[in-house]
């Protein structure tokens, strides 16, 4: 099932209420001597498709088409500034021309290890990297011009493994709950199919990420 | 929430599980190549047309404009890119035939005062080496990388030649020089006391029935032109050069392309059979890139890139390549069965070869 924009928006805003309530009861506890977080991102990112050649990354133009991701997660600290994260979700990807080209939406699970600035300031700097593994949910290929609309779904791996990276800026809402922005980028490994001969990677840059978390423990 | 963790930390760890597609057919085949190419916006659109077992196929995938959608029919005008080469190479081969010139001439004797190979001391440029890439000509002087081909006029060419100098012996390396087909293409059109254009209008595309095919947007219909593309971006149209069109200017279609396909493939039928003849015979062996295993030898005629592999089976093939457009002709020269693409975009990866060697190999298994 995809989500549009809006149910997407909404979702949200429903998913920061939420966590804004349980702000509510939080305990005054130092953010220090917390160890795990839990929070809910929402992404605006632009995937294109790349092959194995660095000038298709670099130089030739692709199209911004910017899609959506939403997904939740939990952080452990088992040292003051580092930081293990494991999360799923829902991401819209894929790449093409404007006007023609390939909507894949997948299940995205990730594992990440970060470094964090002391919570107790006001602004907080992070930084992280790992792995994703995406779970193919749809791919289709939509022509504009003629509104066709093709499930492209056989041309793909059911899964593709990715490199993400990325930086951030936190602040705290409140004694435990923070909101972070980040800006992040994500390097696909994966081939099409060998019987195709393509060996397309799915890029994602940039990516702009907003997410509310909170200490939970 | 160490349930939670472990949870999240399987479900990230899923395995690669890979799908199986098994088309049975060459049809099934071809659209599966093609529709993967534009699921992964390789290009907007191309056209494909083969020969197997005696029969003409024709494919066509996405659109020539991505802002009108228009689709691609056979007559739809594409920048054949270097492919151009071989028209020249059999253009000179027809002058070799006719006992006009020789492969071994110095190429200087029939270029004019302005425009002077520069010499080796060793060894001067022969006509054979501007026609198999050994020449030691550049790929192409730098003043056309910073601007286009079109816009590079005799003065220029005579400028560069008085200031550069061979890379290597001539007939020594082979080395991709747009350069020395260039100047092969000039010498012909002097020797049919016209320009390049003309000549190879007049002796081939005439001669062959491709009245859609030309150097020259202005001698072409302007209401059946594939838009190119460079990435997401429009790309300019190169147009004549008569001191580069040797190596870049035709512009074709599929029907039109596809004849020349079946006349170079079944030479022996046509007027210009001892020259093509010619172009085909292996004037030089390429040295083997590291990770060609499968290929056994690698040749160049005139022009005409082939390929031998360690099964035996021969290919011989040419591909084009401009900032907005890609195209691939190759055939089996036992088979007699062979494959033209043309593509609206610049292909980074080599697209057009990929598309190409595949439907070559498949036309062998079909």
């Amino acid at each position: 099932m995809m989500l549009t924009p809006v149910q997407l928006l909404r979702l949200i805003s429903l998913s920061l209420l939420v966590l804004w309530s349980f702000t509510l009861h939080a305990q005054e506890e130092d953010p220090l001597k917390r160890k795990i977080e839990v929070g809910i991102t929402y992404t605006l990112h632009r995937p294109f498709y790349s092959v194995n050649n660095p000038l298709d990354i670099v130089a030739l133009p692709k199209a911004w088409r910017m899609r959506n991701a939403l997904r939740i997660s939990a952080r452990y600290y088992p040292f003051e500034h580092w930081f293990v994260e494991a999360s799923t979700g829902y991401s819209q990807e894929g790449g093409g021309y404007a006007q023609q080209h390939t909507n894949a939406n997948y299940w995205k699970n990730g594992l990440y290890l970060g470094y964090s600035a002391k919570h107790h300031r006001k602004v907080i700097f992070e930084t992280y990297t790992g792995i994703e593994s995406s779970v193919l949910m749809s791919a289709k290929f939509k022509d504009k011009n003629s509104k066709t609309v093709e499930n492209v779904r056989p041309f793909f791996r059911n899964t593709y493994t990715s490199i993400p990276f990325g930086i951030g800026l936190k602040t705290p809402l409140n004694n435990d709950t923070f909101l972070t922005l980040r800006t992040s980028g994500q390097l696909g490994m994966y081939e099409a199919d060998s019987q195709t001969f393509i060996k397309a990677a799915q890029i994602i840059f940039p990516s702009f990420q907003v997410s509310v978390s909170k200490f939970i423990k | 929430m160490k349930k939670l963790f472990l949870l999240l930390a399987i479900i990230s760890c899923l395995g690669c599980v890979k799908k199986e597609i098994n088309p049975t057919n060459i049809d099934e085949e071809i659209r599966l190549l093609a529709k993967t190419h534009l699921t992964f916006g390789r290009m907007p659109g191309m056209a494909i047309g083969i020969i197997n077992n005696g029969t003409q196929k024709n494919y066509f995938y996405g659109v020539k404009d991505l802002s009108t959608g228009a689709a691609i029919d056979q007559f739809t005008l594409f920048q054949v890119a270097s492919i151009t080469k071989t028209f020249t190479a059999i253009l000179q081969a027809e002058l070799i035939v006719n006992d006009s010139l020789a492969l071994t001439d110095r190429a200087n004797l029939y270029l004019p005062s302005h425009l002077q190979i520069p010499d080796s001391p060793s060894q001067p440029v022969t006509v054979k080496a501007l026609l198999n890439h050994t020449s030691g000509l550049e790929r192409e002087p730098e003043e056309v990388e910073a601007t286009s081909y079109y816009q590079f006029n005799e003065t220029n060419m005579g400028n560069y030649l008085g200031q550069t100098s061979l890379a290597s012996n001539p007939g020594a390396t082979y080395s991709y020089s747009n350069t020395g087909f260039g100047l092969a293409g000039h010498m012909a059109g002097r020797f049919y006391q016209t320009n390049y254009k003309t000549a190879v209008d007049q002796r081939i595309f005439d001669a062959v029935g491709m009245y859609n095919t030309a150097c020259d947007w202005n001698d072409l219909p302007s209401d059946n032109i594939a838009t190119d593309y460079f990435g997401n971006e429009q790309a300019h149209y190169e147009n004549y050069s008569e001191v580069l069109g040797g190596a870049y200017a035709v512009k074709s279609n599929l029907h039109d392309m596809m004849l020349y396909l079946d006349v170079v493939m079944n030479h022996e039928n046509s007027f210009l059979n001892e020259a093509i003849a010619l172009t085909l015979q292996p004037t030089f062996t390429i040295p083997l890139s590291a990770g060609a295993s499968e290929v056994k030898r690698k040749e160049i005629g005139l022009a005409w890139h082939i390929i031998t592999l360690n099964s035996g089976k021969q290919y011989i093939f040419h591909n084009g390549a401009l900032k907005g457009s890609a195209s691939f002709i190759g055939f089996n020269p036992e088979t007699k069965e062979g494959v033209v693409v043309l593509i609206n975009s610049f292909c980074p990866g080599m697209e057009q070869d990929r598309i190409g060697v595949e439907i070559l190999r498949l036309l062998d298994r079909y």
